[in-house]
């Protein structure tokens, strides 16, 4: 018997998503999550405003120091929001240091779209490439264990490769293209895991027998405060204190950057267009399109019907195209299909079942909303 | 008019590297995903170097398979190929053409079976560009060996019929962002195409090259330092296509 599916009448959101819940008025909790945090965001901004300056790059800049060459470091992967940070922040007269992680699944897209950016803008960029034998191997390793999350460990390290480049330059603000605009609505529970997750990677690194570590940039808790603590590195998201239509930017980046926009979120690496696209829907019924087209239609920057639309077709635009990349990827990973089918017919395992610090991080993260709520009272 | 970029991947082992001169080899990434980036760009045709000589090709067969596998334009290899064995081996993993430098020198008759067998359009020919005092010679320069052609014997080398086309590779040049400034008319009356790598930093030295007479451009640090890109591969094709 097939389960009947509960859909949200103002976004995307469904019951396949695990802790989705209806409300009587059609709505569901991921939109009005969204919509609360999106009008906290809009008033914040509005009181900030009266107390100048006007955004986040204007506020850097103010902050420049003497003998300094870089402002800031921006992440940069090919994709739209951190292409348009980039390309804000040079706007804005500062002068970034645009840092790319190379986890040897670049596409074409993301390569060039990186490099059509740097070149225009005349930015420094640093990339940080792994080791592909290491990082093949430790993404085996997430393979085998069976945890959903596979972009954990590139996710993971694209934040310590940021705080690596803004220590060793001596830079104090990273600026990544997070923002509630474009991807604002929450990852239901178990879509993905805690990025700063240090002992959980380890675990399932450990688990599948990986002896590379010390080829991955991984971020432990002690880089970790020394990074923010110590080092007073400022992790900012200035995409939510400007104005931001994604249609508008790809619109702009396409017409002076020459940039290739691509159909999907994420869909700028080899792997995670893979993942997104083939193995979560496959495996796990997952499709994250649904969270990602949700924030554009509660900001208003697609039509709901668009949205559906869009969500009706295949993950994969191109079938030559998904042909390709699953052979890429089991090539790529010496995974045979037969391995490859016994992992699809599995359910994922959660990540629970893995050391985490996410249990203690959580009531740090309690501990710490209590004394700041607290500090505000007076 | 047609201009041909080919893109090159320099091997050290399984691994893909630039160089400075061919020495001090800095890592880059998966030859795999670089193979298929520049396919997926549009490349025509791709040229794959091994420089770590103690490479063995039959133990590497499913490796260097996968490189061309993945690609839907003409993959050369070079680098390594001593035998026949090697040579069909390379053409059974995917590969179109075989580029031969030291060979040439050390054993021409090799060479000419494998353009028997497979055809001349599927020989490449490369030779080292070095200056020596004001003399400019070609022909294979490193730890190994130092054999070279004068001039007049490489004029001759455009009634061989052996091999389809010649890579000129300048080792003073590799890694340095400056082209050769050797030129001479050779170049344009040489009946066969003539490659040039080395050096190459920006449209404007490629569109330079052209203009000296070279049918081709091999590049390879390009898409790895230039300017404002001091780390690690970031090609794109399409970029340098609307530039020259």
């Amino acid at each position: 018997m097939t389960r009947q599916l509960i859909n949200c009448d103002r976004c995307l959101m469904n019951s396949t998503a695990p802790n989705f819940v209806k409300h009587s008025d059609g709505s569901c909790n991921f939109c009005s999550d969204f919509i609360k945090r999106f009008d906290n965001l809009q008033r914040h901004e509005k009181s900030n405003l009266a107390s100048q300056p006007n955004n986040l790059f204007e506020w850097i800049r103010s902050q420049r120091k003497p003998d300094t060459v870089y402002d800031c470091v921006i992440g940069v992967s090919g994709g739209v929001d951190s292409s348009w940070v980039l390309h804000l922040a040079v706007q804005y007269g500062l002068r970034p240091l645009a840092v790319h992680l190379d986890n040897t699944w670049n596409s074409g897209l993301a390569t060039h779209n990186v490099r059509s950016l740097i070149d225009s803008l005349r930015v420094d960029l640093q990339t940080y490439v792994l080791d592909y034998s290491s990082f093949d191997a430790a993404l085996k390793c997430f393979i085998y264990s069976g945890v959903l999350d596979l972009e954990l460990l590139t996710d993971h390290l694209l934040i310590s490769i940021n705080y690596l480049y803004a220590r060793r330059y001596n830079i104090k603000y990273i600026l990544s293209g997070d923002n509630l605009v474009t991807e604002g609505v929450h990852m239901p529970q178990g879509w993905n895991w805690f990025k700063y997750d240090f002992p959980n990677i380890n675990s399932i690194l450990r688990a599948g027998g990986f002896s590379g570590s010390q080829n991955l940039p991984l971020l432990n808790y002690w880089s970790l405060f020394n990074y923010k603590v110590l080092q007073r590195i400022t992790w900012m998201s200035p995409l939510n204190t400007v104005p931001y239509s994604k249609s508008e930017a790809i619109q702009y980046l396409v017409e002076f950057y020459n940039y290739i926009p691509y159909p999907y979120k994420h869909y700028e690496s080899l792997l995670t267009r893979f993942y997104q696209g083939y193995i979560l829907p496959k495996k796990g019924f997952v499709d994250k399109r649904r969270v990602h087209l949700s924030t554009l239609v509660l900001t208003n920057q697609m039509s709901r019907s668009q949205a559906l639309d869009l969500l009706s077709q295949s993950p994969y635009p191109d079938p030559v195209e998904e042909y390709t990349d699953l052979h890429f990827f089991l090539d790529k990973l010496h995974i045979s299909i037969k391995e490859f089918d016994s992992y699809l017919s599995t359910p994922f395992i959660s990540h629970e079942n893995f050391s985490s610090i996410l249990p203690l991080w959580r009531v740090l993260r309690f501990f710490r909303l209590f004394i700041l709520s607290i500090r505000n009272l007076f | 008019m047609t201009y041909r970029i080919i893109p090159i991947i320099l091997l050290d082992g399984i691994k893909a590297v630039v160089t400075h001169q061919f020495t001090s080899p800095t890592y880059v990434g998966d030859p795999r995903t670089l193979a298929k980036i520049y396919s997926d760009q549009g490349a025509d045709e791709i040229f794959v170097l091994q420089i770590n000589p103690s490479f063995n090709i039959s133990d590497n067969l499913n490796f260097l398979a996968s490189i061309s596998k993945f690609t839907q334009c003409c993959v050369a290899y070079g680098g390594n190929l001593s035998t026949i064995r090697d040579v069909s081996s390379i053409i059974s993993a995917g590969f179109e053409k075989v580029i031969f430098r030291r060979l040439f020198f050390n054993n021409p008759s090799l060479v000419r079976q494998v353009s028997l067998i497979y055809g001349s359009q599927a020989v490449t020919i490369c030779l080292d560009i070095v200056h020596l005092l004001d003399e400019v010679r070609f022909g294979v320069f490193d730890q190994y060996s130092e054999k070279y052609l004068t001039l007049d014997q490489i004029y001759e080398l455009q009634y061989c019929d052996y091999f389809s086309e010649l890579l000129l590779n300048s080792t003073l040049a590799d890694g340095s962002f400056n082209v050769d400034s050797w030129a001479s008319s050779f170049i344009h009356e040489f009946s066969k195409p003539i490659i040039y790598a080395g050096g190459i930093s920006s449209p404007k030295q490629i569109n330079h090259l052209f203009s000296r007479g070279y049918d081709a451009v091999g590049l390879g640090a390009e898409f790895a330092f230039s300017a404002h890109n001091t780390s690690a591969v970031m090609p794109s094709l399409t970029h340098i296509y609307n530039k020259i």
